[in-house]
């Protein structure tokens, strides 16, 4: 919301300022050559913007810009590193991240959010004959990025009737293959190594469901049964425990006899590793 | 006589360098070889985990200052107070003796670039932003102050020099100066200006700290950061603000442990030197 105070003249240049900063940019690769701007930026510029000793008006202004991109770009490789690899930097960019950071720019202070929107962007956006592989690694290089620094909340003191929330330091995932030994794979080599190299083969033999959570301050995860999964999937939304118990009726018998059989190591566990929370967040 | 929050030189550490992640490990283990350490506030504001866990450590050792750099004073947009809200919290939590922050702006309503973005400097922005700089402030409830920033422009707008719009955002709004001299020393580069004339032209006694990155030799767009200009200015800024407490900083740039003390020895022994 604007400032009610901010002075006209200020406001118009910074609405020009933040247009043309975040306006797409065609040489990304190319770090501290200074672009040039598009006319009608440029135009503006001249009037706007004073010569300096080194540069014309439009390129002191779209040193700027370069900043905006190179900024925004280098923090969602980072997030990404698994998914990065897989598409090298120059797809990286043109295919996911400027698309994506066109329709969702950050609008916080907290940079930490800016992925936040991105596997539910690439489900939506990302269509092709390996978008259930790309899919998958997206979301667990955002889960490892994002449960590394995220806040967790007190584990369960009394459970009654309230609702109990899964912490946010504990998220889901379900693949067809082995996404975690795929990915270190991945890891293990840079990205320039994958652009000339074949990637590890992949094998969809059968659906698996992961637990990726935060102990202390490492990130561990496990796979984990499929009534397991339902039942801390249930936790995600928010749930009394006696609703979440009904999830287990409704598993397939064999699964069913073995969660029921499970459970009260189960809970001792979630217990014990604090994945269960009755704060809202 | 200033009203703004002053601290006695006691109670002003002397020397500080910036908490870099790949240094923990020597800070957490090694002889205190500052007498304090600066944090960015975003990266501990909303966090648990290791972030979390390192601040624990820090300040069981540690006196620590806060910077922050996503404030964007100058903007267009309403002040954010989620966000100081969340950086008041922090504030108490390390008892930091003041809060930094820059004076630009670097959002619009809808938006948040996330850069240290140039104001044009009239009169009119100084009456805007040092009205929110006081807001700030007095919200916080810890002395406050404004960091110049390095810029690659400068707007056909202007009505004055930097500095002259630099102190008069400061004293309009009764806050302190962060003074960053490599950022003076830059922007001198990129305008075409004296950094001299600048130095000499500030309210020194509302400079609280003094912001130096002597080891900054990355060319930046024209503009090349160099050792003896940046320890010059040091030098003849330094015994004019009643011994500003000193921060070194080092950005993103790679510098090992070994060197960093090297730096920290040379800064202190210039201090006594230049205080004696």
């Amino acid at each position: 919301m604007m400032d009610e105070s901010v002075p006209d003249e200020l406001y118009s240049l910074q609405k020009w300022f933040g247009a043309l900063i975040s306006s797409p940019i065609s040489e990304l690769s190319e770090k501290h050559s200074v672009p040039v701007l598009e006319k009608e930026f440029g135009q503006d510029a001249k009037i706007l913007v004073s010569e300096g000793p080194f540069f014309e008006p439009e390129e002191r202004a779209g040193i700027y810009r370069l900043r905006y991109w190179e900024r925004l770009l280098t923090l969602f490789q980072e997030s990404f590193p698994g998914l990065l690899r897989l598409f090298g930097y120059e797809e990286f960019n043109k295919r996911l991240a400027v698309p994506y950071l066109m329709a969702y720019p950050p609008k916080g202070w907290n940079l930490n959010e800016l992925a936040k929107g991105f596997p539910a962007w690439l489900q939506d956006n990302y269509v092709a004959e390996d978008c259930d592989l790309v899919r998958v690694v997206a979301k667990v290089d955002y889960a490892y990025d994002y449960l590394f620094s995220v806040l967790d909340y007190p584990g369960l003191s009394k459970v009654d009737s309230e609702l109990i929330f899964l912490q946010p330091t504990v998220t889901l995932l379900k693949a067809k293959f082995d996404v975690f030994t795929f990915r270190k794979f991945l890891l293990e080599k840079d990205v320039e190594y994958w652009t000339r190299s074949d990637f590890p083969n992949v094998i969809f033999d059968r659906v698996r469901y992961y637990v990726l959570y935060r102990h202390q301050s490492s990130l561990l995860y496990k796979e984990i049964e499929l009534g397991q999964y339902r039942l801390l999937k249930a936790f995600e939304m928010g749930v009394t425990l006696e609703n979440a118990l009904s999830v287990i009726m409704e598993l397939p018998s064999e699964e069913r006899m073995h969660a029921e059989e499970s459970l009260g190591d189960w809970f001792q566990a979630y217990s014990q590793k604090k994945w269960l929370t009755t704060v809202k967040y | 006589m200033c009203s703004f929050f002053m601290l006695n030189s006691s109670d002003i550490p002397e020397l500080g360098i910036g908490l870099r992640p790949d240094h923990h490990n020597e800070i957490f283990h090694d002889d205190q070889i500052a007498d304090w350490y600066e944090i960015i506030s975003e990266n501990f504001m909303d966090s648990g985990g290791a972030p979390k866990a390192n601040l624990e450590k820090l300040l069981d050792r540690f006196p620590v200052v806060m910077h922050s750099t996503t404030l964007a004073l100058g903007s267009s947009d309403v002040i954010d107070f989620d966000y100081l809200k969340k950086l008041k919290r922090l504030a108490r939590l390390t008892k930091t003796p003041w809060i930094s922050d820059y004076l630009s702006w670097g959002r619009v309503p809808g938006a948040h670039y996330h850069d240290l973005l140039p104001l044009p400097f009239t009169q009119e922005v100084i009456d805007y932003v040092a009205e929110r700089a006081r807001i700030v402030q007095d919200y916080l409830e810890v002395p406050f102050a404004l960091e110049n920033i390095s810029s690659y422009l400068e707007f056909n707008a202007n009505e004055m020099s930097e500095w002259e719009f630099y102190s008069a955002v400061v004293e309009k709004a009764d806050i302190n100066m962060a003074l960053g001299v490599s950022s003076v020393y830059i922007s001198s580069r990129n305008h075409g200006f004296d950094p001299h004339e600048y130095i000499e032209s500030i309210p020194f006694e509302r400079v609280i700290q003094i912001c130096l990155a002597p080891h900054a030799e990355k060319e930046e767009y024209g503009a090349t950061s160099c050792d003896n200009t940046v320890w010059d200015l040091f030098a003849k800024v330094y015994p004019k603000t009643k011994r500003a407490s000193t921060l070194l900083e080092w950005d993103n740039r790679n510098i090992s442990f070994d060197q960093i003390c090297l730096e920290v020895q040379k800064a202190k022994s210039l201090q006594k030197e230049l205080v004696l």
